[in-house]
């Protein structure tokens, strides 16, 4: 019984040392419009260069939370400091001890006289994790107001896609200064808004730009489904086939696309072969 | 006649009380005198039986009657010597003689009856002498010499009772001062050389020429004497003679004769030399004096008679002082040291040797002072230093009185103004004193007295002039030990503490205040100031172990010292004790700053204080360290040895250090700390009771112990006080923390124990779980969970069917029922048979107008006043009938139908079915209204959008969780510039 206990324990441990990790990893920069706030989506190589101001994003939680640990008494009026830890215990699915810290952030901030937009916006991804949209909404804003940064203002407008806002979403998501990005994510759910909003050709735009990360499974999605809305089933089996990076959430939707065309497409060669049976009919 | 009887009754009594008492005082056992008296009785009653008596039988008679005369004197002078003092002085003597003289009046009237009845009677000489003896013995010898002059008148020549009366006559002039009589009875009677008495009779000759100034006979008689009393055939008189022939020299001025007499022929001559001496000094005679004395002197030294030699030599002393020869009175008194250091001697030569050396002292004293007690001016320094000798010298002589010897010296030179001198005699006298032991009976002299007189003459001492420290020193501890309890003791307590501590002799200070309190516990004022001036020096010097030992007493209750006073003593302790390895822990040597406290922890002389401080103190630098597991564990040591005071003016520090742990991640030690401190105030009012609640509360949260926490505000905390509306709060935080979460079977247990059975916390839960139930509504794979929420939400609505809150739910379950019975209708197609029948067809087209009508009219409840997703839901099934009857509609295509007729009812048709899918669209607009103007999810948002119908088949759910970024770098609230980052 002990030894099951532990290995359980065992797993989850390595499960929380690698959890959290974005599967959409960027290798570069110049992918990745959020690079100079967000370190989520930073490869191993990328996060070497910035070993002391991403802690536990490499993984190595327990030992980077004992590295900040170390720096208390040097940093703790720092609401980074507080902000780091918080994301550590967020990195590790630790949502309650993430959520007091990332208080303990916007406490220290308050006694400086101001508040700290990181630790608002990250309360609102652990509000999104939770399932609760609609303080996550409120913190993103909280974290947005009074100033151009584009994390909160991104997160934001995927809290109105999750309500079905797009055309919420597209005015935040459009006010970024460079919306030529090759961002994957940025170009995606660019291309997701317009696309709730009817807009194809901005939708296979953005998809367009999404560059070698276009194998994705969402963006398979899309380019599947208004390629099957134009009646290319058999593109759309074809897209579906090329998936090489899975997005669990779009999985089961681009499975029943591909169902759907093939159905589709043996609808079409039973009506081809219902033609080719029929005989010719010779106009007057 | 009547009177004088009563005087004789009075009388009798009288004499019978005087009988009674002096039968009281008579020896009970008198044999000796009883049987003489019955002798006399005996032979007297014989000689009373002759009737015819004769001269002889009386003159017997008078004898055996001269006989008991004897015996009551004697009995007489037995009851006289015996008599109390007071009876004695109120009868007078005679009172008690009255008897024999009464006796010797009888004697003396039968005697002379006998010679006057027999006047030839041969034995009248014999009875006149035996009258005279008896006059003489028994009646003041007032006819003494008449009837000696009697007897010798009627003796025979020759005989016996002619000596007899010689001598008695003799005697008789000179007791009666007659020496020239008593020299011619003598002349007779020495004739005679047959009686013993002869040596006697011859010294009394002496005397009687001494008194006729014929010195040279007198010394001649006396020598004669002198010399038959070697003789055993007569009375030894030398001793006499020795007493008196000195004298007879002297008067005979031969002097040299005299003390070669007493030389020759006694063994110790001094005395009888002394007085002849003296009556030489007497007689102005220094020479002659000195000669007798030196002689002495001389005779006794080369004799080694030590006892002779002081003898002498205190006479010398008499005879100097006599002639002012204080020089050679001094000088005596060095010889009389000498002797007594050799040979010690006691008795009458010791008391006189120190009656004359001290009263020869007194007399100097008085010379030197002039009866002045201080500052005497133009004294004598000889006379002052031979003052000073000769106390020297009685200290030697008599060494009982050393002490009061000293202290003369120390009055002397005190009374000329010498007054250090002075000082150290009265010590020296002190010092003598404190070794003999009051409590001894026998003391000769009043030392108790001398005692207080030298405390008094030392302090006298230190006020005439100043003094060293160890002087004033001596003086206050000798004054406060011999008198612990005394007026002047009581302000040289304070005085002696403060002079040790001006010495910063604060160990020799103690002693006093000590005894102080010990004596004086009412001035427990002073020695409380006294006692803190002890601790401010200790404080100043930084002595430690002193400090840690006063508050331990102080502690106890020493000196019954307030409260407050002992805390600040012991923070300034502890300030001492931690200010080196705070200091440590400043500069961040932390290890070595617990080792040092470590110690101070472990050393059982501080007081409990200290060691909860360096508890503390261990703590902090564990806390600085990290190592938080300590830092608890020491914190929690601490805690105990905290008095409920200072414990809780920790309380800040306290609450610093469970902050402390929490930003240092160690929150489970932060809840052992607040849980540790919790049990400690469990039943009392203390404010910070609530702030460890809180704690404990939210940071289990923190930890995601949701079962402890909710144990501890429904149990543990309730064993402590917890009242009811905090409890309730508490409770409803601890739901909303659980929702916010997403505990889901924990939410659902609370929702059974609670809402459910118990009917409490019904609105924070219910809305919950309704929350809960369209967020699992939400997508297809929580369906199930969707539904066993909906389960527990009708069990609720079934126990609770009037609760408020039971309508929301069942407006769900209501709906649920309506939108399954609602998706199953559906319109029929047209039926046409085998022809067109118009009216058939109008008729059945009107009916599926009103049943459209009709189904639309059944959404009512739930497109107004219910929760989002049924309206999304209900516009969405209204749309879809719209849509269905529409499609219905396009496809009619009536049998038998041709031309124009075909081509105008297929117009008409399209026209409805435009219609109605105008009134469809309305819907859908509607619905897109409601999505627009709201801020929820519902499954049925996405069918409002204008996206294509496909995706809405997808029913997708954005994952926004998928694509939201942490917000890990500021820059501020500008636009970052790029900036290139060098890489490690």
């Amino acid at each position: 019984m002990i030894k099951h206990f532990l290995l359980i324990l065992t797993f989850v441990i390595l499960q929380a040392c690698s959890g959290g990790k974005n599967v959409k990893q960027i290798s570069s920069r110049q992918h990745d419009f959020f690079s100079e706030e967000s370190f989520l989506r930073f490869d191993n190589k990328r996060l070497q260069a910035f070993q002391d101001q991403a802690p536990c994003f490499s993984g190595n939680i327990i030992d980077d939370l004992k590295e900040l640990r170390s720096q208390l008494d040097k940093r703790k009026d720092e609401p980074q400091y507080w902000n780091q830890i918080g994301t550590c215990y967020y990195l590790n699915q630790d949502y309650t001890k993430a959520e007091y810290y990332y208080q303990l952030s916007l406490g220290t901030a308050e006694k400086l006289n101001h508040t700290y937009a990181p630790a608002l916006n990250n309360l609102g991804i652990l509000n999104v994790k939770l399932g609760h949209y609609i303080q996550a909404r409120d913190y993103f804003r909280k974290s947005l107001k009074g100033n151009r940064n584009h994390t909160p203002r991104y997160n934001l407008a995927l809290v109105h896609l999750k309500y079905n806002k797009p055309e919420k979403a597209i005015k935040l998501l459009t006010r970024f200064p460079h919306q030529d990005s090759s961002d994957p994510d940025l170009n995606f759910n660019l291309a997701y808004t317009y696309y709730l909003l009817g807009d194809f050709k901005q939708c296979r735009y953005h998809l367009s730009k999404m560059g070698a990360y276009d194998s994705r499974s969402d963006a398979h999605y899309l380019k599947a489904i208004l390629l099957y809305d134009e009646g290319k089933y058999q593109d759309v089996l074809e897209i579906l086939e090329k998936t090489t990076i899975s997005i669990t959430e779009f999985n089961k939707s681009n499975n029943l696309l591909k169902s759907l065309a093939e159905k589709k497409l043996e609808e079409l060669e039973e009506l081809a072969e219902k033609k080719k049976k029929a005989p010719k009919v010779t106009s007057k | 006649m009547k009177m004088l009887l009563l005087i004789m009754t009075l009388f009798n009594i009288s004499a019978a009380d005087h009988k009674e008492a002096i039968s009281k005082n008579t020896p009970k056992k008198e044999s000796r005198w009883e049987k003489l008296n019955k002798m006399i009785d005996k032979e007297e009653n014989f000689i009373k039986t002759i009737t015819n008596r004769g001269p002889r039988l009386q003159w017997r008679l008078l004898e055996l009657k001269t006989e008991r005369l004897k015996l009551i004197k004697e009995k007489e002078n037995h009851t006289f010597l015996n008599a109390p003092f007071k009876q004695r002085k109120k009868y007078k003597k005679d009172w008690y003689f009255k008897k024999s003289r009464s006796y010797e009046r009888e004697i003396r009237r039968k005697g002379l009856k006998i010679i006057k009845t027999w006047p030839r009677y041969k034995y009248n000489a014999d009875i006149y002498y035996t009258l005279g003896l008896n006059s003489r013995d028994y009646n003041k010898g007032k006819q003494t010499e008449y009837f000696f002059l009697k007897a010798l008148k009627f003796a025979e020549s020759g005989s016996q009772v002619v000596y007899l009366s010689n001598v008695g006559l003799a005697e008789y002039y000179y007791n009666e001062k007659k020496y020239n009589k008593a020299v011619s009875y003598y002349l007779r009677v020495i004739n005679n050389t047959d009686d013993q008495w002869h040596s006697k009779h011859l010294y009394n000759l002496s005397w009687c020429y001494l008194k006729t100034g014929k010195y040279q006979k007198a010394i001649s008689f006396g020598e004669k004497a002198h010399s038959l009393s070697k003789n055993k055939d007569y009375i030894d008189v030398s001793e006499q003679v020795y007493d008196s022939i000195g004298l007879f020299y002297v008067m005979g001025k031969r002097e040299k004769d005299g003390a070669y007499f007493y030389l020759n022929h006694v063994k110790e001559p001094a005395k009888y030399i002394i007085k002849m001496s003296k009556k030489m000094a007497n007689e102005g005679h220094y020479k002659k004096a000195n000669y007798l004395l030196q002689t002495a002197l001389n005779h006794a030294v080369d004799k080694k008679q030590t006892i002779e030699e002081i003898t002498i030599r205190l006479a010398y002393l008499d005879f100097y002082r006599n002639f002012k020869k204080f020089n050679l009175f001094f000088s005596m008194s060095q010889s009389l040291e000498s002797i007594y250091k050799k040979t010690p001697f006691e008795g009458e030569q010791h008391e006189q040797t120190i009656e004359k050396i001290e009263s020869m002292v007194g007399y100097l004293q008085v010379r030197l002072t002039r009866n002045s007690k201080i500052k005497i001016e133009n004294y004598s320094i000889p006379l002052l230093k031979r003052v000073i000798d000769y106390f020297d010298i009685l200290a030697v002589i008599n060494k009982d009185k050393t002490d009061y010897y000293r202290f003369f010296q120390g009055e002397t030179l005190f009374a000329v103004n010498e007054i250090k001198r002075a000082f150290f005699k009265y010590q020296a006298s002190l010092e003598v004193n404190k070794k003999i032991d009051l409590k001894k009976k026998e003391l000769k002299y009043d030392h108790k007295g001398l005692r207080k007189k030298l405390m008094n003459s030392l302090l006298a001492c230190l006020e005439e002039q100043k003094f060293e420290d160890k002087h004033i020193i001596y003086t206050y501890n000798n004054h406060i030990e011999l008198y612990p309890i005394n007026p002047i003791s009581q302000k040289l307590y304070s005085k002696l503490f403060n002079l040790h501590m001006k010495r910063k002799e604060p160990l020799l200070a103690i002693k006093p205040m000590n005894t102080y309190h010990k004596n004086y516990p009412a001035d427990i004022k002073i020695q409380q100031s006294m006692l803190i001036k002890l601790i401010d020096y200790y404080i100043l010097q930084k002595n430690t172990d002193q400090l840690a030992s006063w508050i331990n007493k102080m502690e106890k209750g020493f000196f019954k010292m307030k409260p407050d006073y002992i805390k600040q003593a012991t923070n300034v302790l502890g300030e001492i004790l931690f200010l080196d390895y705070t200091k440590l822990a400043n500069q961040g040597k932390h290890q070595e700053s617990i080792a040092g406290n470590k110690n101070l922890f472990e050393d059982k002389k501080y007081p409990a204080i200290i060691h909860a401080q360096a508890a503390s103190k261990i703590a902090l630098s564990y806390l600085q360290l990290g190592d938080s597991n300590e830092a608890v564990n020491w914190t929690i040591t601490s805690i105990p040895l905290y008095r409920p005071k200072e414990l809780k003016k920790r309380h800040p520090q306290l609450k610093a250090s469970i902050e402390r742990l929490v930003i240092l991640q160690d929150i489970k030690y932060a809840i052992k700390l607040s849980t540790q401190l919790y049990q400690k105030y469990c039943l009392s009012n203390e404010p910070l009771k609530e702030y460890l609640f809180d704690q404990i509360f939210s940071l289990n949260l923190v930890e995601q112990k949701y079962k402890t926490a909710y144990k501890f505000i429904s149990q543990k905390a309730l064993k402590c006080g917890l009242n009811g509306k905090k409890k309730k709060e508490s409770m409803i935080s601890f739901i909303n923390y659980v929702e916010q979460h997403k505990k889901e079977k924990l939410l659902t247990s609370l929702f059974s124990k609670y809402a459910l059975k118990q009917g409490q916390y019904q609105n924070e839960l219910v809305p919950i779980m309704i929350k809960r139930y369209w967020e699992q509504s939400l997508s297809k794979e929580n369906n199930r969970d969707a539904k066993k929420t909906l389960y527990y939400l009708e069990k609720y609505r079934e126990r609770y069917p009037n609760h408020k809150l039971s309508k929301d739910i069942f407006k769900i379950t209501s709906f649920n029922k309506f939108k399954k019975q609602y998706e199953k209708k559906r319109f029929k197609m047209f039926s046409f048979g085998s022809s067109f029948d118009e009216e058939k067809f109008n008729n059945d087209l009107t009916a599926k107008f009103a049943l459209l009508k009709k189904w639309v009219d059944e959404t009512r409840p739930y497109t107004t006043n219910a929760p989002y997703p049924i309206v999304m839901k209900t516009l969405v099934m209204i749309h879809q009938k719209h849509l269905q009857l529409e499609k219905i509609i396009r496809k009619i295509k009536p049998p038998g139908m041709e031309g124009e007729y075909l081509v105008s009812f297929q117009a008409a048709m399209k026209g409805i079915a435009d219609n109605i899918s105008k009134t469809a669209n309305d819907y859908h607009q509607q619905g897109k209204n409601v999505l627009t103007s709201s801020y929820e999810r519902s499954v049925n948002n996405e069918y409002f959008l204008s996206a294509s119908k496909t995706h809405h088949l997808m029913s997708i759910e954005f994952p926004t969780e998928r694509y939201t970024l942490t917000f890990d770098q500021f820059w501020g609230n500008r636009k970052p510039a790029k900036i290139t980052r060098k890489v490690k």
